[in-house]
């Protein structure tokens, strides 16, 4: 069995002074390509810094993650630099999209920075435009666009350069229920309609949910762990 | 109650034997709410005693059958109960809750086992929910896949708040001490 991203023994160690603070302590995990993983866990738990270290926007104390075979610590900073351009998609509770550009100007711009502004990639951009519902929106500014659509234009946004893997950081953190909803499908969607291999931090149980398997994080470790794909509980709430 | 009124509207629909009911049911409100053909029929015996549904044998002859068909005394009473707001709050009677209430805070890893494990379990009935209703999202919206998704829905917020509160529980619990000398947390 081959995974798509391997979590070896990873620990996180902050230190101020003398004092240091084990952000993660000695955590594996595998995922399968195409997987859609929930990462649980309260506030402090490592949730974030496992998030970060998966997108190779930090690097471990000690252990190594491999997304597609390639081991993050044995690279340089600019090696690191062009995985998270070309491997890893990001969603953000906050959007993050560039208040200047338009919704497709922001869902290309990846393209644009990891040179692969190609005819083959741009039609695959606009499939995901469609996919994502945001044909109609084109052309407006974030400004302009619910937090729903921008959260669209995040989700294409991630698509489009076809990663390894999508970190979704609390997706529906800032949205109300109903459009969290909508936001969540569409993250299904993209699991069941290009195989995407999916890792959502959140703390809601409602969004984790829709992961096929729940890590729960706490004190830096992995506190429990459940398949629930398979799952079908004849028990009654 | 419910179950009466759930039947009632069933038969407001068209007139159905037992088994149909049942059926019905179980599409409505399949997954979360069991109702089994004992209920089904003691239900009906009531209705029937009460003259808000009838047995009649439908069909032509030589292959007819019998179903219930509700009265306009049924009618009326199934509409007035439709648009009137539940007077009593929704009880907490889980069973988790007798179960907490009789173990020992200070056993505090059996407690924290026993909230873990409900806590895992609501979650997997909660993915399986959610399961169903990403398949709705795929159907072309009608009535019924709204109604369904939305007593999904129901489910799926009354899980997360039971498991809110066992996180909630599991914190305290793991806190807590009765001599006050352990004030350290992190």
């Amino acid at each position: 069995m081959k995974y798509k991203v391997e979590v070896r023994d990873v620990a996180k160690v902050y230190k101020r002074g003398k004092t240091e603070f084990r952000a993660l302590d000695g955590i594996s995990l595998m995922i399968k390509g195409g997987e859609f993983l929930s990462i649980m866990g309260p506030s402090g738990s490592g949730k974030s810094t496992l998030l970060h270290l998966l997108g190779a926007l930090d690097k471990p104390t000690s252990g190594d993650v491999l997304i597609d075979d390639i081991s993050l610590s044995s690279l340089s900073d600019d090696d690191l630099s062009q995985i998270r351009r070309e491997k890893v998609g990001f969603i953000f509770q906050q959007f993050n999209l560039l208040p200047t550009l338009t919704a497709c100007e922001n869902v290309l711009l990846p393209l644009k920075i990891a040179g692969q502004n190609t005819p083959e990639a741009r039609s695959f951009a606009n499939e995901v435009i469609k996919a994502v519902g945001l044909a109609k929106w084109c052309d407006h500014l974030p400004e302009e666009l619910s937090g729903g659509q921008m959260q669209r234009v995040g989700i294409a946004r991630a698509l489009v350069i076809k990663p390894a893997l999508i970190l979704a950081d609390e997706p529906t953190g800032n949205l109300d229920s109903k459009t969290g909803e909508e936001i969540l499908n569409l993250l299904k969607d993209c699991q069941e309609r290009f195989n995407q291999t999916i890792v959502m931090v959140t703390h809601d149980a409602k969004a984790a949910a829709y992961g096929g398997r729940i890590v729960r994080l706490k004190d830096g470790r992995v506190d429990e762990e459940m398949e629930v794909s398979g799952v079908n509980l004849i028990s009654n709430l | 109650m419910s179950v009466k009124h759930g039947l009632l509207g069933l038969l407001a629909k068209q007139p159905q034997n037992g088994y149909e009911l049942k059926n019905s049911f179980d599409e409505i409100a399949g997954g979360f709410w069991d109702v089994n053909f004992g209920q089904i029929y003691t239900t009906i015996d009531r209705l029937i005693k009460d003259g808000l549904a009838v047995s009649v044998s439908e069909g032509d002859e030589g292959a007819e059958r019998r179903v219930y068909q509700i009265t306009p005394k049924g009618v009326k009473e199934f509409k007035d109960w439709l648009v009137k707001p539940m007077v009593k709050v929704r009880p907490l009677r889980d069973e988790i809750f007798v179960k907490l209430a009789f173990m020992d805070p200070l056993d505090k890893e059996a407690m924290l086992q026993l909230l873990a494990e409900q806590r895992q379990m609501y979650l997997a009935k909660m993915a399986e929910l959610t399961r169903k209703k990403y398949l709705l999202s795929r159907q072309a919206a009608n009535r019924d896949i709204l109604m369904t998704d939305l007593l999904l829905d129901a489910a799926l917020f009354h899980a997360d708040a039971d498991i809110k509160w066992f996180e909630h529980c599991e914190a305290k619990i793991r806190d807590f001490s009765e001599n006050e000398d352990d004030e350290e947390r992190d």
